[in-house]
């Protein structure tokens, strides 16, 4: 069996090798990875320069945009967006920090990934949006989400779309949409005697944020964070637990997934920080923060 | 009948090892000769960024150029497009797109000028930076990224910058850069938004105020610095910084005037009270086989 990566004929005069010294031909197959290529470089939020061997013309980047964080007032935060591509080399990067508000975006030449909408927010880039807001369109021009009515689940989409905000006591909040970037759960927050149930975060290869059941006078829920995907293994990445509170209080949501991380547990009325790469934070009194963005680079 | 990518050795969809065959920087189109028995190409492209805007409160600074890559089939002619050129008190010129094959990239927007009017760039441009209000959108890229919003929103192409009040808002970021903002505040201290920051950057927002004036800097490129804003009195100053190009610095500013955005699709800054603002840089094309 012919080497995929191998360049043909057509192009002569060529370089004949591979540009990494090193790669595994027949590892690392999951779809969105660069058949053949090895990952060379890891590089998380704040990073602004990287330095690629002289020789390296191009080079094959995964992009993921900060998640969003989860709301004090909504649900929770969606999760950035993920981009891929081949694209030229240069030693200038942008790693999107998780949001406070909307995730930041991530970019390695013209590979651009959006960071996340917070809790009420739509993001950019093909982020998941954040509970009531729509997700948004991607890299590749592949729509993004619509919003989910008032206890209704957000529409699929590259970046899906937003859980809606039950407004019934009693009535779950609506299930972030699922999609490659998960949309933030939405909220159960209607003051009454039934329990109030925030919904799950939506999945994807990051996860959105679980949203929070609060102003009931019995029981308040949070939701599950949405689950990931690690992409460079292909296992699977869950959302953290939401929490449980009586009267007068807020059951919080969990942290949606990143792909390189779970999402955290919230921590009694805080909602839980969205993992590693991309995961949107859960909603409660305290939202919790979106995961840092990341950015693979393959050469 | 069944097919194996696996089996096929010609088959790649990466330019992984590919070499740098040809550079065309000559604008306009013109014609390019491929070696027998090169069937496919892969081409990078960018568009020419667009000029700043002039106006009597200060110009908004121009977006950069677009930037597209892919395979494409030969061709025997190329394009390369322009950057925008400044107009006397009005909206700068868009830039021009480049063309190879089906590779195809938009120019950036002009910045905004007295009259409000939006020259519009194409495919991946970035938008041009406001003045007396809302600056212009981006344009949808070559790959389908959407538009980014004219408020600075980050995008393949960046946003222009508004223009709300004593600051100018700097132009979004995104891999091509939207021109930043103009402030249309005339009196008092007064500064332009900067470009957007890209893989090319975005021209700078200009001021027009009779007191204090800085003009906002161009765009910082992956490659290539933005120009500086002109900082002083009146017409002494208040021009917006050239955006960063591909391939060549943006020029500073020097006191009213805007910097020319640097080649390879740079926005160019916006231009302060009776000044010329800067055009956008001249786009380019890269061919690999």
């Amino acid at each position: 069996m012919a080497n995929p990566s191998r360049r043909g004929s057509s192009g002569e005069p060529v370089r004949n090798s591979m540009q990494g010294g090193n790669y595994t031909p027949w590892t690392n197959t999951h779809f969105v990875l660069p058949y053949g290529l090895r990952l060379q470089q890891t590089i998380n939020a704040g990073t602004t320069s990287v330095t690629i061997p002289s020789g390296i013309t191009f080079v094959y980047a995964i992009a993921v945009g900060g998640g969003g964080s989860g709301s004090s007032a909504g649900g929770g935060g969606g999760a950035g967006a993920v981009s891929w591509g081949w694209t030229i080399a240069t030693s200038s990067c942008i790693v999107g920090a998780g949001g406070g508000g909307s995730g930041g975006y991530t970019r390695y030449g013209n590979v651009i990934a959006g960071g996340g909408g917070g809790g009420n927010s739509s993001g950019t880039l093909g982020s998941g949006g954040g509970a009531n807001a729509a997700g948004s369109t991607n890299y590749y021009g592949i729509p993004g989400g619509a919003v989910g009515a008032a206890s209704v689940k957000g529409a699929s989409g590259s970046g899906a779309g937003g859980g809606g905000t039950s407004v019934t006591n009693g009535v779950n909040g609506g299930i972030g949409g699922d999609g490659i970037s998960g949309g933030g759960g939405g909220s159960s927050q209607t003051a009454g005697a039934s329990t109030n149930t925030g919904a799950v975060g939506g999945n994807g290869l990051a996860g959105g944020g679980g949203g929070r059941g609060t102003l009931s006078t019995t029981s308040n829920v949070g939701g599950t964070g949405g689950n990931g995907v690690n992409i460079l293994t292909g296992a699977a990445t869950t959302g953290g637990a939401g929490t449980t509170a009586g009267s007068g209080s807020t059951g919080a949501g969990g942290g949606g997934a990143g792909i390189a991380g779970n999402g955290n547990p919230a921590v009694t009325t805080t909602g839980g920080a969205g993992g590693l790469g991309g995961g949107g934070g859960g909603a409660g009194n305290t939202g919790g923060a979106g995961g840092a963005g990341i950015l693979y680079l393959f050469y | 009948m069944s097919a194996s990518i696996y089996s096929n050795s010609q088959f790649t969809d990466s330019p992984y090892g590919l070499k740098l065959q040809q550079t065309i920087s000559a604008t306009g189109t013109s014609s390019v000769t491929i070696p027998t028995g090169i069937n496919r190409i892969y081409a990078i492209v960018i568009g020419g960024g667009g000029a700043g805007g002039c106006s009597t409160v200060g110009g908004g600074g121009g977006g950069a150029g677009g930037y597209s890559a892919g395979w494409t089939y030969v061709s025997n002619t190329v394009t390369v497009g322009t950057g925008g050129a400044a107009v006397s008190v009005a909206s700068g010129s868009a830039g021009r797109s480049s063309v190879y094959g089906m590779v195809i990239a938009g120019g950036g927007t002009g910045g905004l000028g007295t009259a409000g009017t939006v020259n519009a760039g194409s495919l991946g441009g970035g938008g041009g930076g406001g003045v007396n209000g809302g600056g212009a959108a981006s344009s949808i890229s070559y790959t389908g990224a959407p538009s980014a919003a004219n408020t600075g929103v980050t995008g393949y192409g960046g946003g222009g910058g508004n223009a709300p009040g004593a600051t100018g808002v700097a132009g979004g970021a995104g891999v091509s850069g939207g021109g930043g903002g103009a402030s249309p505040t005339t009196t008092g201290t007064v500064t332009g938004g900067a470009g957007g920051r890209g893989l090319i950057g975005g021209g700078g927002g200009a001021t027009g105020s009779s007191g204090s004036n800085t003009g906002g800097a161009g765009g910082t490129g992956d490659f290539y610095a933005g120009g500086t804003g002109a900082t002083g009195t009146g017409v002494l100053g208040g021009g917006g910084g050239g955006g960063g190009g591909y391939t060549g610095a943006g020029a500073s500013a020097s006191a009213n005037s805007g910097g020319a955005g640097g080649t390879g699709g740079g926005g160019g800054g916006g231009a302060g009270i009776s000044g010329t603002a800067g055009s956008g840089g001249d786009g380019i094309v890269y061919l690999y086989y």
